[in-house]
């Protein structure tokens, strides 16, 4: 009992004393993104996308189509409308042809992103066909963040990461920052669109 | 790169043939449209507000706008390394310190003196400001990351977007003095006094440890910290109890009344058994937050800023029973439902939670049947609907007397699978028969309780023993994780005590793991911070143990 009530205790000690540990947050260096080429191997998990339908990721993945997959979350702040606003940009340049390329977005708020909400997340952002939101159980999405090296055990440590896959190709292009629109479609024609 | 550039060139012209904006434009409609503009990306003409991220990433701001980044109440956020700095009038039009130098500093304002930090930028003025939203790059001609948008302003609008900064969280909200802060809590006459206790105790704890941390008294090891904070930071902090009577049509007369006596910052907790919907209006219409009262019976709506929930109570059991079944559904089974409702607030949360979520995703057919006012249903009633439906599923959403109803029933072979509310039936559930455990699937809102063993005696931290009875409704726990919840954001408030930022704040804080739910976790915009509820099956024996057979989100 008297040690349980020092951890409590404690719940409501860190406050004042985080008080003076704050300072003002540097800025990030956004300007240059990092590009590496990496191997992972695909999860075999179910998600489910913004139509409520049972997705196999594995076999969207391994398809015959380039592949782009972010991680967002529908009430995001920063991070998650430039990347999407990325993604836009690049179907608007595709135009009828958006199908062409996949683009999934993961999410890592799964619990609040339900078929609704990444429904009118794509809805608000214009998104056309070929633009897949997927959801899934907590232990499915971290399956799938720790397989791409891109474990966010918090939504607000968020950071912007771009992999990019070529049909049939053994590896992954890895992004790490954001990409200008034309840097996205250079990208994007290297993993064969 | 060369976009940007010229558009810096096309602001700095535009803004040397700056005109006013049309006199009759009265302040609060101006108001009303820099608000839409910060919020919506929406100009006054009525089209979205174009610009550029990332050099040549073309953006419309109805997608996203200022409020994403930069908050609502305009203090900023931070997401991983990425911080969008505060954009509030105060901030934007006085020079910027580092945050450590603004405390020093307003600690030796309070004792009369004025220290000289080093500014990292000076004070905007509208033509500086102006540039930064058109060109991106501060007063000193620092180009800002390429995450901050160039945006494309007409002077008309970007008179409208620089006044709406400039008023934007620039005076304190009410119910906060130099000195002190005023909240209140809300009880409503339906609650027995033994509930009541079980809110109120905790949360006069909470005032008295913030008057011995004030006073110094229990911490010595802190005292030198605090004695330096206490003139910048430490304020009195009171509670109201505003007692709510007779009916819910009553209710806001009463709090207007109360508000109008003395203005609070904001409401933390609360407890009726009625439905909040009054007090959550009322919190609406005067922009007040209100942190996780204690309800079972919450506003649901896809737009309210004002009320953090921490469930959506039996809504959301009836929304995770439709999930659960639609999910089964599509691996095979029948997809005939009857859904049996009593008429009472609970038995309508769970129906419409129910209803909506099966009208939007739900495969097969669903069939309702309302009882009657005080009509309660008894076994030859439910018998009689089986025949006559010959449902897959049934879900009945009827209180107490479902048990015996259910034990009534004659021995059948084939059942269908039964759904049941673990909340609206109460204790009672352990009792039911064991032949009919195998079909009975519970919604149970909750962790389990083997699960639940390592948040046990949290409640009487904060109660200190003040209860009477065990807190068997989990108020006492509720309570305890609003004010663990609120302190977190009152830190992350630091000295900007506006209402819409107290809410930013909360909005960003990580996944809390505190008794009753699996998890609060929180998001901007996020209303209800536990998303989950199990659906369980009693195993054997008369202590039956709760068995899962879902995970805590139900997709
Ligand atoms: C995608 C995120 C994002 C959006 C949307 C956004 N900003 Fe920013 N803003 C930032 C970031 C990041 C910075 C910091 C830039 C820097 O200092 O390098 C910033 C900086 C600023 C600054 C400079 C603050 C200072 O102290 O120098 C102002 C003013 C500003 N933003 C206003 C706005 C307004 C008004 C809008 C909407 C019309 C807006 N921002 C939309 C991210 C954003």
């Amino acid at each position: 009992m008297q040690l349980s009530l020092k951890r409590k205790l404690r719940f409501f000690l860190g406050v004042p004393v985080l008080l003076f540990c704050l300072t003002s947050v540097a800025h990030a260096d956004t300007k240059t993104y990092k590009r590496t080429l990496e191997k992972f191997t695909n999860p075999d998990v179910t998600l489910v996308n913004q139509d409520g339908k049972r997705i196999s990721f594995k076999s969207i993945i391994e398809s015959d189509k380039p592949v782009v997959l972010d991680f967002i979350f529908g009430t995001c702040t920063t991070i998650c409308p430039v990347l999407s606003a990325g993604y836009v940009n690049l179907q608007q340049k595709l135009g009828t042809d958006s199908t062409k390329i996949h683009l999934i977005s993961i999410s890592i708020d799964p619990e609040n992103d339900t078929p609704k909400v990444m429904k009118e997340y794509l809805k608000r952002y214009r998104g056309k066909p070929g633009w897949d939101f997927l959801t899934g159980s907590r232990k499915d999405i971290d399956t799938i963040m720790r397989a791409y090296n891109a474990y966010i055990p918090n939504k607000m440590s968020h950071y912007a990461l771009t992999l990019i896959h070529k049909p049939n190709a053994d590896g992954w292009i890895r992004i790490y920052g954001i990409m200008s629109s034309s840097e996205f479609v250079d990208e994007t024609k290297k993993a064969g669109l | 790169m060369s976009r940007v550039t010229s558009l810096v060139i096309i602001g700095l012209i535009t803004s040397l043939a700056c005109n006013a904006i049309a006199a009759d434009t009265d302040s609060s409609g101006l108001n009303r449209l820099g608000e839409r503009m910060y919020r919506d990306g929406i100009l006054s003409d009525g089209t979205p507000l174009k610009g550029y991220v990332r050099g040549d990433v073309e953006i419309d701001s109805t997608m996203f706008s200022c409020t994403n980044c930069h908050a609502r109440g305009g203090l900023g956020s931070v997401e991983g390394q990425v911080s969008s700095p505060p954009v509030n009038g105060a901030t934007l039009f006085n020079p910027r310190y580092q945050y450590k130098d603004q405390i020093k500093n307003s600690i030796s304002k309070s004792k009369g003196k004025t220290r000289p930090a080093q500014a990292i930028r000076p004070a905007y003025t509208d033509e500086t400001l102006a540039n930064a939203l058109r060109g991106g790059m501060d007063p000193q001609g620092r180009e800002f990351v390429p995450i901050m948008p160039r945006y494309n302003l007409n002077d008309q609008d970007m008179q409208i977007m620089v006044t709406y900064l400039k008023n934007l969280s620039s005076r304190l909200s009410p119910g906060v003095t130099d000195k002190s802060i005023t909240f209140a809590t809300i009880v409503t006459d339906d609650v027995s006094t033994d509930d009541r206790q079980a809110m109120l105790a905790s949360i006069e704890t909470l005032v008295n440890i913030n008057q011995q941390t004030k006073n110094q008294k229990k911490f010595p090891q802190f005292a030198k910290m605090f004695r330096m904070l206490d003139t910048a930071f430490f304020r009195e902090i009171s509670v109201k109890t505003w007692e709510l009577k007779g009916e819910p049509a009553t209710w806001t007369a009463q709090l207007e009344t109360y508000y109008k006596r003395e203005p609070v910052f904001a409401i933390l907790g609360g407890i009726s058994n009625r439905p909040w919907q009054p007090i959550h209006d009322f919190c609406e219409t005067n922009q007040i937050p209100c942190l996780f009262p204690v309800t079972d019976l919450p506003a649901v709506a896809d737009k309210g800023w004002y009320t953090y929930y921490a469930s959506k109570g039996f809504y959301q059991e009836g929304e995770t029973a439709a999930r659960f079944i639609s999910d089964s559904i599509r691996d095979g089974a029948g997809g005939k439902v009857l859904q049996i409702v009593r008429n009472t607030d609970q038995g309508n949360a769970l129906a419409t939670g129910f209803t909506s979520t099966w009208n939007e995703s739900g495969r097969g057919q669903l069939q309702t049947i309302n009882l009657k006012q005080n009509q309660k249903m008894d076994s030859t009633l439910f018998q009689k609907l089986l025949l006559q439906y010959t449902p897959d599923s049934v879900v009945i959403w009827t209180g107490d007397e479902t048990v015996a109803t259910l034990a009534g029933l004659p021995p059948q072979t084939k059942r269908p699978q039964l759904y049941v509310s673990s909340r609206y039936v109460g204790k009672s559930i352990t009792s039911i028969p064991e032949p009919l455990r195998e079909n009975l699937f519970i919604t149970y809102p909750f962790r389990l309780p083997e699960d639940e063993q390592s948040f046990k005696g949290y409640q009487e931290f904060l109660t200190l023993g003040k209860l009477k009875q065990p807190d068997e409704k989990r108020i006492a726990t509720r309570t305890f994780s609003m004010i663990h919840i609120f302190l977190q954001g009152l830190k992350e408030l630091r000295q900007d005590f506006y209402r819409d930022t107290l809410l930013d704040v909360l909005a960003m804080r990580p996944d809390q793991y505190l008794p009753d739910f699996e998890r609060y976790s929180f998001g901007p915009g996020q209303r209800y911070a536990s998303k989950g509820c199990y659906l369980v099956q009693l195993g054997k024996g008369a202590t039956a143990r709760l068995i899962k057979k879902s995970d805590w989100v139900v997709f």
